[in-house]
């Protein structure tokens, strides 16, 4: 048999370094050795992974072995019931992205048919989660279902640079190597890496090496792994002290130059801006590339997180990729030095999330009257799958999903009607439903939401009173 | 409003009864209103239906609740059984066989699949085979069979199943039920396909007596000969028997013998398979081969040869060729059934993608304009399951150890779509199944499957190595007991059918 893989050395100081660190160091047997080589400064692009995550976080935090106590101990992480997305390509154009459970159907009908045509009402009516958010109120969904705040789903909004710290701290006590260096030279063969010098000329070796370098992909690079830019942007960010509320949305004011963000998690909120590179009144900022390697997986050599794709993070996207890279190496740790087979499988599934991911990043711009000016015109973009998915839904309503989207189809279905594109043709047997029967529904369905956010408190009182609750009875690390 | 009315679809034509035909009219006419869609069905008496008996898999249980049939009602009507799963039958190597269960075996424990815990018990020496820990495998192994418990906590929530039925009596149930929802039945041969000489649309379908049949939308359910879709509107078929080189096939019916089985069995013969189906009333069995290597009289002598009863009827013969259309959906016309493709019946796939025609044509349901962003997103789905189903087949004829035939020695060696090699490298590499979203199959009939041919893991996931070897084992002892345990309180399958649905004599 091949020579087994016994160690596992993980290149890079920033999230993606130290997510990766703490989901292999929870899954792997203790045969493996496990090593953080901390390069300084590979954080400085973590702001990139954006400030908000989609609902399966909390799931995937889990597995890596931080609880939401944890979370929200360790860090000033807030509850997210989406994203508010305003002056969207037109001064008029706004709508809450919020996170939602599969919407009810109604005598075979789905929910976006029944709807449609039947109200000048718009979607994020009937949705709890965005109506919460706007009110600014937030509670845990309950488990009953017959109760309306069961439906939404949530997220988290946090700071990349925190986030990272926490998991340091919670990879701290487990049977880890972490070294902090730079690298000087990474040595390859036709078969991968065989060593990395480090700056205090140590010749590091392992099995399987992974590159969390950040977007130059010190690793990939010296494989000679392309980068395939999509386009060039200019972003800044800062962080100033705020006071409550603290909004339970992250918001994004689209401009004729481009987009900011604001995300408020506890006391302080975080500015992230985003123009095309010949903004002027945006010297301050850094020019990124957006796009992709690619291969994410070159003989013994695997990259997670920025290393391997730079998303824009005007959705959630980023974050879903970071959890999707881990994952997919999780589910395919090699065993021995031939990794043929896993790079396949690994190359295949980033190539097919990165570009589902992408997709729903693309729609959000695809806009037919959208500023003539650079920073829309660079990110207008349709290929032939976002075609489908626009044209399908536009002509009959009918949501197309590719394999193992991150984003749901709810999330598609929000983002269409929030753009205002509209369904020309109703679901055929929503014609023949009896229109006063769903009139009624509809106006019972709005009042009982509206009611149920009234009795929701404040975001930042919640989570004061969850933290104060937590710390009383001991729940997290902190 | 939307949807102007006059674009509305008013009259839509089936050419064909069988299976297809009826369940596209019966599910149609579910749905429509017959004051505002004319269903009109044209069938032969003189054309036979194919199919003795006939096996299917769990999606057929949602079709029937769509239609709001009264399951012990069509039971009886159908002369149906019930399908636990399926047994094959020599196809690793001779003297062997594995189960093909529906549903799971065993519960995943911490987002790791189950297969995982039970590679890891097996390497060190846990002798049970994964079959064991499926309760659908173990009641099927007893002769047993309950309805699932709904209460997900019971062990009996495991139940997964479908039917053994009499598909020409499963047509004419279906016809009755059209029938009352206004669907209108025409008993005439077609013998000509009028199309629109500027449109290329199909116009009219001209009858033997000289009558022509008009409709804005028109099924093809025609079988083999592909009336509407191949002969008149040319779309093209793709080829694929050189992955499923089997051309022919031959049924015949026997009377029963033994106890009524709860699953299908698929032996593999030296140039083909044969099957056996139970419905309530008879026994189905069926030889399929590769006409080059065998002669049909070999195979008929064959196929008397592996009864397990006297015959009730005469063998009857049939050819075919393995493969699909190019397009289902041309113009106005949507092939469903064996117009639309044939992949054979080694995992009972025929009904369902029927059903995946008609469903994927009722959620793009369309005007009478047909935009072609309807129809290509439903020749782009379909395309899809056709392939996905085939791929599935083609890996009991690959994976494979035989080498006692020219047949065999074929299969072991053929080339095959890139897609499954990744899929079979995976496995073999550390029992790895990623299964593609929307797929059919569920990871663990992949699993099943390729565990039953004879692909072996070099090792089981690596994560699952961590944890305790005495802790898997007890997980892996209390499920195997749990399950073995509910098989064993069940009734007998024939008990069971006696008391909920037995056909009348």
């Amino acid at each position: 048999m091949d020579k087994p893989v016994k160690d596992i050395l993980i290149c890079g100081g920033g999230l993606a370094a130290w997510i990766t660190a703490a989901a292999l160091s929870r899954a792997l047997p203790d045969e493996v050795s496990l090593t953080v080589l901390d390069i300084p400064d590979t954080d400085k692009f973590d702001m990139l992974y954006g400030t908000v995550t989609a609902p399966a976080a909390y799931g995937f935090f889990l597995e890596i072995g931080l609880s939401e106590p944890d979370l929200l101990r360790l860090t000033h992480t807030a509850f997210s019931f989406g994203t508010h997305y305003m002056q969207w390509g037109s001064p008029s154009r706004s709508w809450v992205q919020c996170h939602h459970l599969p919407f009810p159907a109604r005598d075979n009908v789905p929910f976006v048919h029944y709807f449609t045509g039947r109200t000048d009402a718009r979607l994020e009516d009937f949705l709890v989660s965005a109506q919460a958010g706007l009110r600014g109120v937030f509670a845990h969904p309950p488990e009953q279902a017959r109760i309306p705040l069961s439906r939404a789903e949530y997220g988290y909004l946090f700071s990349p640079i925190e986030l990272c710290n926490a998991l340091k701290s919670v990879v701290s006590s487990r049977n880890i190597t972490v070294k902090a260096h730079e690298i000087r030279c990474v040595r390859t063969n036709e078969t991968g890496i065989f060593g990395i010098e480090t700056a205090d000329e140590k010749n590091l070796q392992a099995d399987l090496f992974i590159d969390c370098s950040g977007p130059d992909a010190k690793l990939l690079t010296a494989l000679n792994t392309a980068f395939t830019p999509e386009r060039e942007v200019r972003a800044s960010w800062q962080c100033l002290p705020s006071a409550p509320p603290w909004p339970p949305l992250r918001n994004v004011h689209g401009s004729d130059r481009g987009w900011t963000a604001g995300t408020s998690v506890r006391g302080q909120k975080i500015t992230f801006q985003i123009s095309d590179t010949d903004s002027e009144h945006h010297k301050s900022g850094r020019n990124i590339l957006f796009g992709k390697r690619e291969k994410a997986w070159v003989g013994n050599c695997v990259a997670t997180g920025h290393a391997a794709s730079v998303i824009d993070p005007v959705s959630p996207a980023p974050m879903m990729l970071l959890q999707r890279d881990v994952e997919r190496l999780l589910g395919l740790i090699p065993l021995s030095e031939d990794m043929t087979v896993e790079a396949r499988e690994y190359n295949r599934r980033f190539e097919s999330d990165f570009e589902h991911a992408n997709l729903f990043n693309q729609a959000l711009y695809a806009i037919d009257d959208a500023p003539d000016t650079p920073f829309w015109q660079q990110a207008q973009s349709r290929g032939d799958k976002l075609r489908r998915k626009i044209s399908q839904f536009e002509n009959r309503g009918i949501p197309v999903a590719f394999d193992m989207e991150s984003f749901n189809e709810e999330d598609w279905s929000i983002l269409h009607f929030g753009m205002g594109r509209k369904i020309k043709n109703r679901n055929f047997f929503a014609e023949l439903a009896d229109t006063r029967d769903i009139d009624s529904n509809l106006a019972k369905l709005k009042q009982s939401i509206a009611q149920t956010v009234l009795k929701m408190p404040p975001h930042h009182v919640y989570i004061s009173k969850l933290i104060a609750y937590l710390e009383r009875k001991n729940v997290g690390r902190a | 409003m939307s949807g102007a009315p006059d674009l509305f679809l008013r009259r839509i034509v089936i050419v064909g009864g069988g299976s297809a035909g009826w369940m596209t009219a019966a599910a149609l006419s579910s749905l429509l209103d017959p004051k505002q869609v004319r269903i009109t069905l044209v069938e032969s008496e003189a054309i036979g239906t194919i199919g003795v008996g006939e096996a299917t898999i769990p999606d057929i249980l949602n079709f029937n609740r769509l239609l709001g049939i009264p399951e012990a009602e069509f039971m009886r009507a159908a002369q149906a059984t019930f399908k636990l799963g399926i047994e094959f039958v020599d196809w690793k190597k001779q003297g062997r066989s594995y189960f093909h269960p529906f549903g799971q075996h065993g519960v995943d424990m911490q987002g790791i699949d189950f297969h995982q815990y039970w590679l890891f018990s097996h390497a060190h020496g846990n002798p049970a085979r994964i079959q064991d820990y499926s309760l659908c495998a173990q009641a099927a192994s007893r002769n047993r069979f309950a309805l699932p418990d709904p209460n997900p906590d019971s062990v009996m929530s495991h139940i997964r199943y479908a039917y053994h039925l009499d598909a020409t009596r499963y047509a004419q149930f279906l016809r009755v039920y059209a029938g009352k929802r206004g669907v209108k039945r025409i008993g005439e041969k077609v013998d000509l396909v009028n199309l629109d000489g500027e449109s290329g649309f199909i116009k009219s379908v001209r009858l033997e007596n000289g009558t022509a049949v008009h409709g804005d939308m028109f099924f093809d359910c025609t079988g083999f000969r592909a009336l509407l879709i191949e002969k008149a509107l040319g779309v093209g078929f793709h080829d694929w028997s050189h992955w499923l080189p089997c051309d022919s096939a031959q049924a015949v019916a026997t009377e029963h013998s033994g106890p009524l089985l709860p699953y299908t069995v698929a032996a593999a013969k030296s140039a083909g398979w044969q099957w056996r189906i139970p419905t309530q009333t008879r026994t189905g069995n069926g030889y399929i081969y590769a006409s080059d290597l065998m002669s049909d009289k070999d195979a008929t002598d064959n196929l008397l040869a592996g009864l397990d009863g006297p015959t009730i009827t005469d063998p009857g013969q049939l050819r075919f060729r393995t493969g699909c259309r190019k397009t289902f959906w041309y113009k106005n016309c949507v092939a469903i059934g064996l117009s639309a493709g044939f992949l054979e019946p080694l995992e009972s796939t025929s009904i369902f993608l029927i059903q995946e025609g008609i469903s994927k044509f009722i959620s793009l349901f369309p005007n009478a304009d047909f935009p072609p962003v309807v129809t290509e997103e439903y020749n782009r789905q379909l395309g899809l399951k056709f392939e996905q189903v085939r791929d599935f087949i083609i890996l009991h004829y690959k994976a494979t150890e035989r080498d006692d035939s020219a047949f065999w020695n074929y299969c072991r060696n053929m080339a095959i779509p890139d897609r499954l090699t990744h899929k079979i490298e995976l496995f073999r590499e550390a029992g790895r199944v990623f299964r593609y979203e929307d797929e059919l199959f569920s990871t663990s009939s992949w699993v099943a499957v390729m565990l039953g041919q004879g692909i072996t893991p070099k090792t089981c996931d690596p994560i699952v190595s961590t944890l305790p070897r005495r802790q898997v084992d007890s997980s892996l002892i209390s499920m195997r007991r749990a399950v073995t345990r509910a098989a064993e309180t069940l009734p007998t399958h024939a008990q069971f059918i006696q008391k909920y649905c037995p056909a009348a004599a």
